[in-house]
C-alpha cells in the first residue's frame, strides 16, 4: 500500500470523525481490512434517500398545484415516481463514479480490486448526506414559500419551471449541494490513492477531471440562463 | 188512358230539366252549380248561417262566406251567400240585394237580374261589404223575391271586431349606455278570433341604429304568439316607436308602440374590484403583482383580461393575465409581471365584456412602495441562504485544506 505522509492511524482510529477531518489516515486504517460494502452502501442509501425526499416534496406540491388536463390528483404518483427515480440514480451514480475512477487511474498503472474502490466511494458520500439535508431544508422552504400560478398549457408549466432555476434560493442550494460534492471528491482522492495504489497526485487528476466536468456540466446552464 | 197521361207528365218532366240544364252560366247571371242535399241531410254550410228554410219556400241559404271571417273597421270582405231551389221545378227571382246594417254597409249594387235557379241547383250571390263602427255583430239582410213565388230574406250575422294585435316587451335594459348594445325583446299576440298575415315589426325614430332593422314574423294564428328581438344603440335620449304591420285579409293594418329610451349607467352592469395586492420585485427589476379580482355587480363580465398599463412595460412570464368569465359575487386570482422603475404606482387596466359583447374598461392603481423599488427578492430574501452557503463553503475549505495538511 502507499505510504502514508501524514501521522500514522490505527485501526481503531478509522472512525467517522477521522473520514471527515482527516480522510488519508481514514483509508489508510481501513486498508487492512477486508472490503466490507454494508456501511458504504448504507451510506449511499441515506444519500438517495434524502434525495427522494427532495425529489417528491419537489415532484408532488408542483403537480398538486398545476391544473394540467388529465394530470388533476396525480401529484403523489409524480413525486413518488420522481423520488424512486432519485434514489435508483444516486445508486447507480455511485457505481458509475466507482466505474469511471477505476478506468482513468488505469492510465496511472492503478492496481487494486474494484470492490474496496466502490467501498471507498461509498464512504465518500458522507458529505452529501450533509449536504442532502441542507438542501432538503432549503428546497422544503424554498416550495413553502413558492406563489404557484394557475397553468393549464403545458409550455406555460415548461417556462414557468424554467424559472424557478433562476430563484436566488435555488441557486444557492445548488452552488451548496457543488460544495459538498468538492468535499466527496476530496475525500474520493485519498480513497482512489489508497484503494489503487496511485500517487497523490495521480488520484488527484483521476478524480478531480471527472468531477470538474460534472460540476461544470451543472453549473454552466445555471449561468447561461 | 192512365198509362198514357203518366207517360205524358213524364215527358213533361224530362222536357223541364233539359231546359233547366241549358240555361246560360255567365254574367250577370249567378251560377248554378250542384244538386241539393239529400232529403234528411243535415249537414251544415260551410260557413254562416244554417241552412234556412220556410213553409212553402222552395228557396234555401245553403251558405254564408265572409272573407276575412271577422272585419275590423275600416275594413273591407267579401260576403257569398249560396242559394239552392229545393223544389221540383225552376223558379225565377226577379233580382238579389244585400241591404246594409249598422256598422256594415253594402258596397256594391244588387243582382239586377238573377235568371232561372232549376230544381235542385244552387246559385252564390258575392257581395263586398265595409266595416264601420262600432264593433259587434251586424245583420245585413240578403233578399231573393221571386214574383208570384214565396222570395227569400235572410238576415246575414257579420262580426266587426277591431282588435289589434298586443305588443308588450319581453325584454329590455333599465337603461341604455350611449353606443353599447342592448337587447330589446317584443312579443306580439293576437288577441283575435282568426288568423292575421303578414305580421312585420320595423323600429322607427332617429338617434338610434337596430338590428335587424325589421323583424317579419308572418302568420299568426288566433290565439297565438310571437317575439321580435332588436339590438338596439343608443346615441341619445330617444322614442323608438316599434311599427307594427298585419294584415287581416287584404286589409293592410298599422299600429304604432313607443318606447322610450334614456342613457345611462346601468345597475346591473358588472364592477369588477380589484383587491388583497401583494408586490414583490424579482430579480431583473421584474414586479410581480397578485391579487384578487370580484364581480361585485349583478351580471356575469366575460373576458376578463387584467394587463398593467400607464408608464409600465409589462414583462414576462405574465404580461396579462386572462382571468376569463367572472360571474357575479365570484372572485379569481391572478398575477401580472411587469418594469416600472422609478415609480410610485403603477395602473392596472380591467378590459371585459358583457352578455352582448360590448367592451368595457376600467382601471385601477396599485401603489409600490420604497422597499419595493428594490431587489428585495435577491437581496433581503436570500441573505440566510447566501450566508449559509458561505458558512458552509469556509466550512468545507477549512475541512479539505485540513486534510491536506495532516
Amino acid at each position: 500500500m502507499n505510504g502514508s505522509s501524514g501521522e500514522p492511524v490505527s485501526e481503531a482510529r478509522a472512525s467517522f470523525v477521522d473520514l471527515v477531518v482527516n480522510p488519508r489516515a481514514f483509508f489508510e486504517a481501513l486498508d487492512p481490512k477486508p472490503v466490507n460494502l454494508l456501511f458504504p452502501g448504507l451510506i449511499v442509501l441515506v444519500t438517495g434517500v434524502i434525495g427522494a425526499v427532495t425529489a417528491y416534496q419537489m415532484s408532488a406540491v408542483l403537480m398538486d398545484a398545476m391544473a394540467l388536463p388529465g394530470i388533476e390528483g396525480l401529484g403523489g404518483v409524480v413525486g413518488a415516481v420522481g423520488a424512486i427515480g432519485a434514489l435508483i440514480t444516486t445508486l447507480l451514480a455511485w457505481v458509475i463514479y466507482t466505474a469511471v475512477f477505476f478506468v482513468v487511474s488505469m492510465a496511472f498503472r492503478g492496481s487494486g480490486e474494484f470492490n474496496r474502490l466502490l467501498s471507498y466511494v461509498g464512504y465518500g458520500h458522507v458529505p452529501q448526506v450533509i449536504g442532502g439535508i441542507v438542501s432538503t431544508v432549503l428546497t422544503w422552504n424554498f416550495v413553502s414559500n413558492l406563489r404557484i400560478p394557475t397553468l393549464t398549457d403545458p409550455e406555460a408549466v415548461q417556462e414557468w419551471s424554467a424559472t424557478l432555476t433562476q430563484d436566488p434560493t435555488m441557486q444557492a442550494a445548488t452552488i451548496i449541494s457543488l460544495l459538498f460534492m468538492l468535499w466527496s471528491a476530496n475525500i474520493w482522492i485519498f480513497g482512489v490513492r489508497q484503494a489503487r495504489n496511485l500517487s497523490t497526485r495521480d488520484a488527484a487528476i483521476t478524480v478531480l477531471v471527472p468531477v470538474l466536468i460534472y460540476l461544470l456540466a451543472s453549473v454552466v446552464p445555471m449561468l447561461v440562463t | 188512358m192512365i198509362r198514357r197521361f203518366l207517360l205524358v207528365a213524364l215527358a213533361l218532366l224530362a222536357c223541364a230539366a233539359c231546359v233547366s240544364a241549358s240555361l246560360p252560366t255567365g254574367l250577370p247571371y249567378p251560377v248554378t252549380t250542384v244538386t241539393l242535399p239529400a232529403p234528411g241531410d243535415e249537414t251544415p254550410p260551410a260557413t254562416g248561417v244554417p241552412v234556412a228554410t220556410s213553409a212553402g219556400n222552395r228557396l234555401q241559404v245553403v251558405s254564408t262566406t265572409l272573407d276575412p271571417p271577422v272585419l275590423a273597421r275600416g275594413d273591407v270582405g267579401t260576403l257569398t251567400v249560396e242559394v239552392a231551389n229545393a223544389g221540383l221545378s225552376p223558379l225565377r227571382p226577379s233580382r238579389a240585394t244585400l241591404l246594409s246594417s249598422g256598422p256594415v254597409t253594402v258596397e256594391d249594387d244588387p243582382y239586377p237580374t238573377v235568371g232561372e235557379i232549376g230544381a235542385g241547383n244552387r246559385m252564390a250571390f258575392t257581395f263586398t261589404v265595409k266595416a264601420g263602427g262600432p264593433d259587434g255583430v251586424a245583420f245585413p239582410v240578403f233578399s231573393l223575391p221571386v214574383p208570384g213565388e214565396h222570395g227569400l230574406r235572410v238576415p246575414v250575422p257579420v262580426r266587426v271586431d277591431s282588435t289589434a294585435p298586443a305588443v308588450s316587451y319581453v325584454e329590455r335594459p333599465d337603461v341604455f349606455s350611449p353606443g353599447l348594445a342592448e337587447t330589446v325583446v317584443l312579443a306580439i299576440g293576437n288577441p283575435r278570433q282568426t288568423a292575421i298575415d303578414g305580421v312585420m315589426v320595423t323600429p322607427r325614430g332617429t338617434g338610434f341604429s337596430a338590428t335587424p332593422s325589421s323583424s317579419f314574423i308572418g302568420g299568426l294564428p288566433a290565439n297565438a304568439r310571437a317575439t321580435a328581438p332588436f339590438n338596439l344603440t343608443i346615441e341619445q335620449n330617444a322614442t323608438v316607436a316599434f311599427e307594427l304591420v298585419w294584415f287581416n285579409g287584404h286589409n293592410r293594418h298599422v299600429s304604432t308602440v313607443d318606447l322610450p329610451f334614456v342613457l345611462g349607467t346601468s345597475l346591473r352592469e358588472p364592477d369588477l374590484i380589484l383587491s388583497n395586492f401583494e408586490v414583490e420585485r424579482q430579480p431583473g427589476g421584474v414586479f410581480l403583482l397578485t391579487g384578487d379580482i370580484t364581480n361585485a355587480g349583478l351580471t356575469p363580465a366575460r373576458s376578463v383580461v387584467i394587463a398593467p398599463g400607464g408608464a409600465s412595460t409589462p414583462a414576462d412570464p405574465f404580461p396579462q393575465y386572462v382571468v376569463g368569465s367572472l360571474e357575479p359575487d365570484d372572485f379569481a386570482s391572478f398575477e401580472v409581471n411587469f418594469l416600472a422603475e422609478n415609480q410610485s404606482s403603477v395602473p392596472l387596466v380591467i378590459s371585459y365584456r358583457d352578455a352582448n359583447g360590448n367592451p368595457f374598461e376600467s382601471e385601477s392603481r396599485v401603489a409600490l412602495s420604497q422597499d419595493q423599488q428594490k431587489d428585495t427578492g435577491s437581496d433581503s430574501n436570500n441573505l440566510p441562504v447566501i450566508a449559509l452557503a458561505l458558512v458552509l463553503a469556509a466550512v468545507i475549505g477549512y475541512l479539505i485544506y485540513r486534510s491536506w495538511k495532516r
